[in-house]
């Protein structure tokens, strides 16, 4: 019997209850799998900001919420229905995710090319469970930090997407995850596998969305596995409701000759968490990873990236910005780690921020561990405001001044968007950015 | 059209204007001339509103009301318009959805409809022409990556499509070639009217060649120290402003 009275007591007594009922009881290797997670979390807890990787960030009102962990029988579904709440320009293939279940009268799986696989988490588990067994926690181990052990520990949801070798995929995938139950506050903990075959090429989208003023905790575990000579682009809208809390780790390993571009965007959530990590440990991958993070009222944003140079060879480019407004608050840490043979390594990193106001704050944190000798590496970190010079310009011309404060920060963001390699995305995407900037409404014609 | 009476600014605790007075009357054109650091471009920023200039006396009268009471957008809105001497550089705003943005900021103001992105169009394209500029030019950020000449002739188109009652140019000539010159000068007299008036701050004759003034003025010593005919500004070209100077502290 665990302490009930602290948070991992809590959540070890949760997971004993909880168990049986979990996706894949029967099979020993998951049993296990998720038994070593919840005694890992349970020795380690919640982390504190005496952790270095926490020190800007303290999840202690998470360790305070008794979260729900499994979906409540009834479903009382807000106004609109959860369609409402897919965002426009999610086209087939999607796969939506409404309270922790797939919601198949919302996803589209139907017309995929072959060779590419779109399949519910728990249905791989049921069917194709030795694919899982090859790979769950193998890119992103349980034990990497409480959050990862709690997935691996509860996992109930999320999405397997397959690419067989010399593929391309089409059209990029999206998982959508609607999330919120608006008659408890619950936890997520959504698990996604990705793996791209030998020369297959794939881009996949994560959006998570929120009901209004829901209090809930997403907490994320994504696995990428790029073979020999893949592309993979990954990308992430992170528009949870303000009151909830978004946790999430994703991890890519590149196989020699593979490529990978992340991109992702942190619009919403009360507080969120972005650990972002690639291996690079075979010669010739690359990798890019493009984030903009956007914390306004009392939001907090940290992303962590981290770029491990294990292969001579290999190339990474980092570009992120942060715009902070109000009491916001965002948090930028990008380690880029080249081991002692990482000859030849290629690592850029750039990280730009913008405070729009007194109280906001933003903490940007290079750290540059080079191990090798002959090597490209430059990094690049700036904090500023927003041009009086160029204020003045816009309102001269009888611009509004939040108007001209709002073009100013979008033109900010836009080099983040334009990022974006594909336009549908872009238009999709930018137009969610620009919904969550500061004076964003009324310049939608700015994104043409 | 535009009243400017004892007009005291001051800069960083530091007074550049210590009573100047101007008046404009409707259709008009006036030329400022002066030494390099006398204050046209001071005055030209606090027509326009510009903030961390300080009026410490006097008041500016437009069309009858106080345009110091007004935020720069007001008073573009009333029909103010300054084209800067150092245009700056919007990158990540891209320049036609300023320029309609702005455009349409000021219809609305004047009660008009908004024009959509045809109409809009159609109103570029007859304005472009005038002016010579390339419509590559559009698809960029605001003046970003635009030569010298490039952002001046594009200070003009905004004048050509927000037509304002008053406009102020500051060195709109300096650093233009003769062509350039020359398609300035024309977009300023395209709109030359009996309603509009115009302030060109210069310090060159050629520009005057083209947009003959009705008056010239010198600021020197931080308020107007010599006033005159189209003659003054060539007189002053051949003998320089020393004698203004000397005339000014004579008569002070
Ligand atoms: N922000 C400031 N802080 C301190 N001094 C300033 C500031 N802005 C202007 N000045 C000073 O005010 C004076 C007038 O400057 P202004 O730019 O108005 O001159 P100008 O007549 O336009 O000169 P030019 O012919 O060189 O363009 C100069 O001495 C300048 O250094
Ligand atoms: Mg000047």
């Amino acid at each position: 019997m665990s302490n009930a009275s602290t948070a991992a007591g809590r959540y070890a007594d949760a997971f004993d209850a909880r168990a049986p009922a979990l996706p894949g009881h029967r099979l020993a290797w998951l049993r296990d799998m998720r038994r070593g997670a919840i005694d890992a979390f349970s020795r380690s807890g919640f982390p504190t900001p005496r952790h270095e990787h926490w020190k800007y960030t303290n999840v202690a009102p998470i360790e305070k919420r008794a979260f729900e962990l499994e979906a409540p029988s009834s479903r009382i579904t807000p106004a609109g229905g959860p369609g409402a709440h897919v965002p426009k320009g999610c086209a087939s293939p999607c796969l939506v995710f409404v309270d922790g279940r797939v919601d198949h009268d919302l996803s589209d799986v139907r017309a995929l090319p072959s060779g590419v696989r779109i399949e519910d988490f728990t249905h791989v588990v049921e069917h194709d469970s030795g694919f899982l067994e090859d790979r769950l926690g193998r890119i992103v181990p349980a034990e990497r930090t409480a959050f990862t052990a709690l997935n691996a520990a509860f996992m109930d949801a999320g999405a397997v997407v397959r690419v067989a070798p010399n593929t391309d995929a089409g059209a990029p995938v999206h998982l959508v995850f609607v999330c919120g139950s608006p008659e408890c506050e619950r936890a997520y903990h959504p698990r996604i596998v990705i793996a791209a075959g030998a020369g297959a090429r794939v881009a996949v989208v994560e959006h998570f969305v929120g009901y209004d003023d829901a209090v809930y905790l997403d907490n994320v575990v994504t696995e990428v596995e790029v073979a020999e000579g893949a592309a993979v682009e990954h990308y992430k809208v992170q528009r949870a409701s303000t009151t909830a809390y978004h946790v999430a780790a994703l991890q890519a390993k590149l196989a020699a000759g593979a490529s990978f571009h992340s991109w992702a965007v942190s619009l919403g959530a009360r507080l969120a968490r972005h650990d972002i990590d690639v291996t690079l440990d075979h010669e010739h991958a690359r990798c890019s990873l493009d984030g903009l993070y956007v914390a306004n009222g009392r939001q907090h944003v940290d992303f962590h990236t981290n770029v491990e140079h294990v292969a001579p060879q290999c190339e990474s480019r980092e570009y992120y910005k942060g715009i902070a407004g109000g009491r916001g608050r965002g948090v930028f840490n990008g380690r880029v780690h080249v081991h002692p043979h990482a000859q030849k390594t290629e690592a850029h990193q750039t990280n730009r921020n913008l405070l729009l106001s007194r109280n906001a704050e933003i903490d940007t944190k290079p750290q540059l561990e080079i191990h090798a000798d002959d090597v490209k590496c430059s990094h690049g970190a700036t904090i500023g405001q927003l041009d009086e010079q160029m204020l003045f310009y816009l309102r001269t011309r009888g611009i509004p001044e939040s108007t001209a404060r709002g073009m100013l920060t979008y033109g900010f963001a836009r080099d983040v968007v334009e990022r974006i390699n594909r336009p549908d995305l872009r238009e999709t995407i930018g137009t969610a950015v620009l919904a969550h900037l500061p004076g964003g409404d009324g310049l939608r014609e700015i994104l043409e | 059209m535009l009243e400017i009476r004892d007009l005291r600014v001051a800069v960083d605790g530091k007074d550049i204007l210590i009573g100047l007075d101007l008046h404009v009357a409707p259709g008009e054109v006036h030329a400022i001339m002066g030494p390099n650091g006398s204050g046209k471009s001071t005055l030209a920023h606090v027509l326009a509103g510009r903030e961390g200039y300080e009026v410490t006396g006097g008041e500016i009268l437009f069309e009858g009301h106080s345009l110091l009471d007004l935020e720069p957008e007001e008073r573009a809105c009333a029909g103010v318009f300054l084209a800067f001497q150092y245009p700056v550089e919007i990158p990540g705003v891209n320049n036609t959805y300023f320029l309609k943005a702005a455009v349409n900021a000021i219809r609305r103001h004047r009660g008009q409809s908004e024009l959509d992105a045809m109409d809009f169009l159609t109103l570029v394209r007859e304005k472009l022409g005038v002016l010579h500029l390339d419509e590559s030019l559009l698809r960029r950020g605001v003046n970003v990556g635009f030569s010298g000449g490039e952002k001046k002739r594009n200070e003009i188109f905004q004048l050509a499509l927000m037509e304002p009652k008053l406009a102020i140019l500051d060195e709109t000539d300096s650093g233009l070639d003769i062509d350039a010159l020359k398609d300035v000068a024309h977009g300023v007299n395209a709109l030359r009217s009996p309603e509009r008036s115009t302030i060109l701050v210069t310090h060159y004759q050629r520009l005057l060649d083209h947009i003959v003034p009705d008056r010239v003025h010198v600021l020197s010593g931080g308020r107007i120290a010599v006033s005159g005919g189209s003659e003054l500004a060539r007189e002053l070209e051949s003998r320089g402003y020393d004698w203004v100077r000397e005339e000014a502290a004579a008569g002070a």
